[in-house]
């Protein structure tokens, strides 16, 4: 009978020791992080009170609220528990990412972008911008975007469907593409709206004005080169003012507004205005 | 003078009519029966829209009552709308408003800022404003907007003062 009761005893123990052996040890998250914007690809801000979700299987694996102006390029991020091996609630190397936008009360789907997202190596990061709309042509415009620009396509005789608006036409023949101008946030349809530097200005003793049309949910920087052959940019030092000295890199606008920024160089230099 | 004297009074008087007739059309406009779905009849006039609700004035009271618009069938919900002269968007035209409303937005700021000429300007408002009527016709068709609803929110694209419903 003792033998009896202390092999139980001992099958017990081995079998407790198994299951505890079997449960991976947590790993360092993963992290993905970027630009999430809605089906006019204007980036959410802070006061949109957006929420990005991130999924495996369906199953959601984190959630964070959107902050706008931290940086470029970056308003959400988010961390997928990892595990060495399938584990509930925790990620492995090579599972299929996927994301909704939280907005207006309701949960918005992401359209895919021209890349699937997969789970990464542990303690390493992915950037991914997320717009939400879909996008049945797998072209980078999302439909719903698409749909305002039907209108004009059908009275200039361009086309009559969804599938006939290319990213790369340039409808309104203005050089910039219906893609770029999404991008840019100006209008694809208006060949008098397109991102450009309207007005360059000597602003004070030291500083000169850069004045342009901004759109909402876009950052803009003004990269500078001392050495147009070497075609080296670095953003350049600006100021919201040209009685404040430069403080900031780039410049996050909330909605469409002519902007002026100030530079303050101390040698010749070339200027050009970035968008994203 | 005296022989002008009726013609004058009798002027005075159609002039009268005219303008009785005028504010009496308005009024039985204002007011009138509203069926809802349940086939009830409200014998009352509207006063105004508060988010999805409408207030009415029963008839033969000053006493105010709200109801849901919902309680009523799609065209009579048209009817109270383009009554009450309301400018809201509908559900279906939300994105093309907010791109003609941004469209225009921005050609205004451009032309302000002296960056397009008068002619462009108003040639972008033409465009922004043909592609949201047309964006609007099957809603039209649907009875989801009436007409006059949307020649009131087609006025205040152009003035920059539509809101949202």
């Amino acid at each position: 009978m003792k033998t009896i009761t202390r092999s139980l005893g001992l099958l017990v123990w081995l079998a407790m020791t198994t299951v505890h052996a079997q449960v991976p040890a947590p790993l360092p998250p993963f992290t993905v992080y970027g630009k999430a914007a809605n089906w006019s690809g204007r980036a959410f801000s802070s006061n949109d009170a957006a929420a990005v979700v991130a999924k495996i299987n369906g199953v959601e694996m984190d959630r964070c609220q959107v902050v706008s102006g931290i940086y470029p390029e970056l308003n959400y991020r988010v961390h997928i528990p990892m595990a060495s091996a399938p584990t509930p609630g925790r990620g492995v190397v090579g599972d299929p990412l996927t994301f909704e936008v939280y907005y207006d009360g309701t949960m918005h789907t992401v359209m895919n972008g021209t890349s699937n997202p997969v789970v990464g190596e542990t303690a390493t990061a992915l950037q991914c911008n997320l717009i939400v709309g879909t996008d049945s042509a797998g072209d980078g415009l999302p439909d719903e975007y698409k749909q305002l620009l039907l209108p004009y396509y059908i009275a200039a005789g361009w086309g009559t469907d969804l599938s006939d608006i290319l990213p790369e036409h340039d409808f309104d023949g203005d050089d910039y593409s219906n893609y770029q101008e999404f991008l840019a946030g100006t209008i694809p349809v208006d060949g008098s709206d397109y991102p450009r530097i309207h007005d360059i200005f000597p602003a004070g003793s030291n500083s000169v004005g850069v004045a342009f049309l901004a759109a909402p949910g876009r950052t803009y920087t003004l990269p500078r080169s001392d050495n147009l052959v070497s075609n080296q940019w670095t953003d350049a030092e600006l100021s919201l003012s040209s009685n404040v000295p430069p403080n900031r890199t780039f410049y996050g606008s909330e909605k469409d507004q002519i902007v002026t920024l100030y530079l303050f160089p101390t040698n010749q230099a070339a200027f050009r205005l970035d968008v994203r | 003078m005296t022989a002008r004297g009726p013609i004058l009074r009798l002027g005075a008087a159609l002039a009268a009519i005219v303008l009785r007739c005028a504010v009496g059309a308005q009024g039985a406009a204002a007011g009138g029966s509203w069926t809802n779905l349940a086939g009830r009849v409200l014998k009352a006039t509207p006063k105004y829209l508060r988010g999805q609700a409408v207030a009415f004035v029963r008839d033969g009271t000053d006493q105010i009552v709200e109801y849901p618009l919902a309680i009523f069938p799609p065209p009579e919900q048209e009817r109270l709308r383009s009554l009450l002269r309301d400018t809201s968007i509908p559900e279906g035209l939300q994105a093309a408003w907010a791109f003609a409303s941004q469209h225009l937005k921005r050609s205004r700021l451009l032309y302000e800022s002296g960056q397009i000429s008068a002619a462009d300007y108003q040639k972008s408002v033409e465009d922004a404003l043909g592609a949201f009527r047309f964006q609007a016709a099957p809603l039209i068709e649907q009875q989801k907007i009436s007409p006059e609803r949307l020649e009131l929110i087609l006025r205040d694209l152009r003035e920059g003062t539509a809101v949202v419903e």
